[in-house]
């Protein structure tokens, strides 16, 4: 289920410190945050930082320019490598052309060849693959909370579960899924062997197709009290509404609807149909803005896990 | 009553320069000039010893180093000393935002009540019988008073379009004496009246709550109303009344000069951030302890309360102290009940 016409989606190659070609602006962003969650090994993000790579990939599916500068600004801030995956090879903004064709059916070759294309070149700096459209609102340190409980080498992913057409179930493009390393190369492996083929252009529906054929678990992504962490809609469509009343939602939602407050995390990790005002306010409240001395009711554990592998660059 | 004494005697100055400069048939003139300036002095109130020609009055948030030297049971007292009585100011109309406040942001104010201009079957609220908002703002501050002088000491005025973190006004009030004449928030200048736009909210000590309620006596000086050829708004009439009795709006700031009070919503400063400085609009819109912000929905105050108080980064480190004691956590987890079929809108 994928609303909205995608148009151009955008690719831009930058890593901090990988030897990839960078633009100055986000280099100087992304190198500082990086550096700074490695450098703080004593906090939760440090420790993750080190173990879980984040590596995001982000379709423009909307299309209208102005999303993807601030996308772009907020997302470059705390993933470890970001890149931006375009149809077009647009010069004022960096991108890398997928060489595909435009149009919402061409969606689900897009995110082949993204996924190609990460493969082959960046399969080796990080451990998890998350993809995202433009106007996906994502928290980084919440996503890097949840694979904390898990290792690369699993074959799973995770996102906004839903339940029909496939049996396990599949992951909503637009709420945003992340692939584990084992994950991604089986996703290229069933493409290069046909156990995989483009069979429609439902982008999200084909790669949980693919996904079930390939033996990758449909993860579920909640938190230890049950609430949803990736959302398919903004905040407001979640807190507010009876989503049980939606004409769709009931027959997508793989898990029972909570409601109101209950609907969302407080470890949220994406909302999906957000403005770009909507999110810098989401930035704001979730990273600036706090109530002095408070402290928040829901306070899990980041469960300890027992790495022995020396990690690689 | 320093600007009576100073009056006084700078009368008396200039009768007594005058008699010793001039003698004789231009000693009359001199008396006529200085009754001429008595009269002058006298209508332009208010200045008193402090240097008017300062043009706004700023007030600041604590610093970091004068919370983190309190001790334990220093910042506990002082926590549990803070005691904010919340005043909102309600009509029918406004039955929306009434009962998203009363869900929300209000349950955080050690008591909050409502001041009707009528009274409303549905919720129950101090009801005021009038329309006229100054009459409202007067009628409210007095009762609050008369009825809650002894339990609480800052009293915090504002309307159901209002959003407020009580948390951050209280750490905002940290270091500072109700005893003395505090009147905060986001202030405007109108001419030489700088006065708190009540949109922000009001904060008043209870020193300016006890000035206030005596000069309410007054009518003369704080009229309830006609006093005026013009109508001022209530938040000027109330400036104009503080200011008579020695009390001054203060502007309130974080260590960063940034507003903390604001009297537009989030998604507007952000909007003007977006336009006005693209590069830096998250750091540059608005404060990390912000107090209040207006001109919301009432669906807003609920995402509101959600982001403030639940949607956080994992591990991102916020170098706080603990100041609400163990077990007195306010639940902020809006209790609101969807009704079936109804998408969450209070009629």
């Amino acid at each position: 289920m994928e609303p909205g016409e995608p148009c151009g989606t955008t690719y831009t190659v930058c890593g901090g410190g990988h030897g990839l070609p960078l633009t100055s602006a986000i280099h100087g962003t992304l190198a500082a945050e990086t550096e700074d969650l490695l450098a703080d090994r004593n906090t939760v993000p440090g420790i993750l930082a080190e173990e879980v790579v984040a590596h995001s990939t982000s379709h423009n599916i909307l299309g209208s320019p102005p999303h993807t500068p601030h996308t772009h600004t907020y997302r470059t801030r705390h993933c470890n490598v970001v890149l931006f995956m375009s149809s077009v090879r647009d010069d004022g903004f960096p991108t890398v052309g997928l060489d595909t064709k435009e149009g919402r059916d061409q969606l689900y070759w897009k995110t082949i060849r993204a996924f190609q294309y990460v493969h082959q070149h960046h399969l080796e700096q990080a451990d998890w693959f998350l993809k995202a459209d433009d106007d996906t609102f994502v928290v980084l340190d919440n996503l890097r909370w949840l694979l904390a409980n898990h290792k690369p080498e699993e074959p799973v992913y995770f996102g906004k579960r839903f339940k029909p057409f496939v049996k396990q179930g599949y992951m909503s493009g637009g709420a945003g899924y992340v692939l584990s390393k084992e994950a991604l190369r089986r996703f290229v492996e069933g493409f290069r062997t046909q156990v995989c083929t483009h069979t429609s252009s439902v982008e999200d529906l084909e790669l949980g197709q693919c996904m079930e054929k390939m033996g990758v678990q449909a993860g579920d992504s909640r938190d230890t009290k049950g609430r949803e962490t990736f959302h398919p809609f903004p905040p407001e469509r979640h807190l507010m509404e009876n989503l049980r009343l939606d004409h769709y939602y009931p027959t997508y939602s793989f898990y029972p609807i909570l409601l109101g407050a209950q609907s969302c995390s407080d470890l949220s990790i994406s909302f999906h149909y957000v403005s770009p005002e909507e999110m810098y306010m989401l930035e704001y409240l979730s990273r600036h803005l706090r109530p002095h001395g408070y402290r928040p009711r829901y306070q899990p554990a980041l469960t300890a896990r027992n790495h022995t592998e020396p990690r690689e660059g | 009553m320093l600007n009576f004494n100073l009056k006084y005697l700078c009368v008396c100055m200039c009768y007594m320069c005058g008699g010793f400069v001039l003698w004789g048939q231009f000693s009359y003139i001199w008396g006529l000039f200085c009754v001429f300036v008595t009269l002058i002095g006298h209508n332009k109130m208010g200045h008193g010893t402090k240097a008017h020609h300062h043009e706004h009055h700023h007030i600041q948030a604590p610093n970091k180093e004068d919370v983190s030297n309190l001790s334990e049971g220093e910042r506990m007292e002082l926590s549990h000393s803070i005691r904010v009585y919340c005043i909102i100011l309600v009509k029918p109309k406004d039955l929306g935002n009434w009962a998203a406040v009363k869900e929300t942001w209000s349950k955080h104010c050690d008591k909050a009540e409502f001041y009707s201009s009528e009274n409303v079957k549905v919720f129950d609220s101090v009801v005021l019988n009038t329309n006229d908002m100054w009459v409202m703002v007067r009628n409210a501050y007095k009762l609050a008073y008369e009825r809650y002088k002894d339990e609480y000491n800052w009293f915090f005025l504002a309307h159901p379009t209002t959003f407020a973190v009580i948390e951050n006004l209280k750490y905002f009030l940290l270091k500072k004496d109700p005893s003395q004449p505090f009147y905060i928030g986001h202030t405007v200048k109108s001419g030489e009246l700088e006065y708190v736009d009540d949109d922000g909210g009001i904060v008043l000590s209870i020193e300016s709550l006890k000035r206030l309620s005596k000069i309410f006596e007054d009518p003369d000086k704080c009229p309830e109303q006609g006093g005026l050829l013009w109508k001022l708004s209530e938040d000027k009439q109330l400036a104009v009344c503080l200011k008579y009795t020695g009390v001054l709006a203060e502007n309130a700031e974080d260590s960063e000069g940034k507003d903390v009070f604001n009297t537009k919503s989030v998604g507007s400063l952000i909007k003007e951030a977006m336009a006005n400085h693209p590069q830096q609009v998250v750091e540059g819109c608005c404060s990390d302890t912000a107090i209040t912000f207006n001109g919301l929905a009432p669906n807003h105050m609920h995402v509101m309360m959600y982001g403030v108080y639940r949607l956080r980064a994992y591990g991102h480190n916020f170098k706080d102290l603990p100041l609400l004691p163990k077990g007195s956590l306010v639940d902020s987890i809006s209790s609101f009940n969807i009704n079936k079929g109804v998408k969450g809108k209070v009629e």
